[in-house]
């Protein structure tokens, strides 16, 4: 237990000392302020553009409309964010041959792995709920009408969150599969875009993470079997890519 | 162009991502000097942390901060 939480404080330090919180932050939390601004001055900005049409009077931007362009940059570039942020959480360390230290004391690796996996996971999901917030803040000062109610986006937000676990999960697993770490983080991005096309496979789509967002979109998530056995699948994509994970280190020769 | 709003209520909206920007440009500008780069020089880093916003200085973050390890 004792070697377990000095992981886990390592892992935060070392987030802290290599501003990966920072840019995950930035990465999820900027656009949260950046969106209903840029949506707020849009049919200004078209009407400059195409003169004589009004090209905004054919769009309906409202607070749905807001927080739904809000998921929408989570999913294209946060997303890749997150990839380009944690590909060397695991390569580095056997690259920078860190790893051998705490295996010499005798301490496990499945409490490093688990320690990164919580770390990152503990501060993505507190990442995307303040995004959600401050979003769902901005969206109401600047698009008064058609109000979402505040928990139908926190709903939303819990989803986004478990498919953002799955995507860290991810990256690890891809992160102990190769050497170099950008190759992982463009992997991770690959499979991540490629879910939506094998969503259109019906028999499939409910077993994916990627129902998670399609649902989230949707803001009226209601928790019924279907989306309850989707996230089940999700939590045991997540084990078992973290086994994977585990079972490939201790395969790897460390020299 | 904009002409719905005026300068006050534009920088009013605009002024939280100013205020960010600028001190991450400054931050990774400093740390750019004092660290050192790798991957890209110096002046090349400069361009991309002041031209490009938010993801010149993520992008400097992450591929061209140097580490302490580099160096050794």
């Amino acid at each position: 237990m004792s070697s377990y939480k000095a992981y886990f404080k390592k892992e935060l330090i070392e987030g802290i000392r290599n501003y990966k919180f920072l840019i995950l932050a930035i990465g999820i939390i900027l656009f949260a302020i950046l969106d209903p601004i840029m949506l707020k001055l849009l049919p200004e900005i078209l009407k400059g553009q195409t003169q004589g049409v009004d090209i905004s009077q054919f769009m309906n931007i409202n607070h749905r409309f807001s927080i739904t362009n809000y998921m929408n940059d989570i999913y294209n570039i946060a997303n890749i964010v997150i990839a380009l942020t944690l590909m060397g959480v695991i390569t580095d360390e056997i690259k920078d041959k860190n790893i051998v230290i705490p295996l010499t004391k005798g301490l496990n690796l499945e409490g490093l792995v688990i320690a990164k996996t919580l770390v990152y996971s503990l501060i993505i999901t507190s990442f995307t709920f303040v995004g959600f917030i401050i979003n769902y803040y901005y969206s109401q000062i600047l698009f008064p009408k058609d109000l979402v109610s505040f928990s139908s986006v926190m709903k939303s937000c819990l989803l986004y969150s478990i498919y953002l676990l799955f995507v860290i999960s991810l990256i690890y697993l891809l992160s102990s599969l190769f050497k170099k770490g950008i190759i992982a983080a463009l992997l991770s991005i690959l499979i991540i875009y490629t879910m939506p096309l094998i969503m259109n496979i019906k028999i499939l789509s409910t077993y994916l993470p990627f129902y998670l967002i399609k649902q989230a979109n949707n803001f009226n998530v209601i928790f019924d079997s279907t989306l309850i056995i989707s996230i089940l699948w999700t939590l045991i994509y997540i084990v078992i890519i973290t086994v994977i994970t585990i079972e490939r280190l201790k395969r790897i020769e460390i020299n | 162009m904009l002409e719905g709003f005026t300068t006050f209520e534009l920088l009013k909206l605009f002024a939280p991502l100013i205020i960010f920007e600028l001190i991450f440009k400054v931050f990774c500008i400093v740390k750019m000097i004092k660290e050192g780069v790798r991957n890209l020089s110096i002046p090349i880093w400069l361009i991309i942390i002041v031209l490009l916003s938010t993801f010149g200085p993520i992008s400097f973050l992450l591929f061209g901060r140097r580490r302490n390890y580099d160096k050794s």
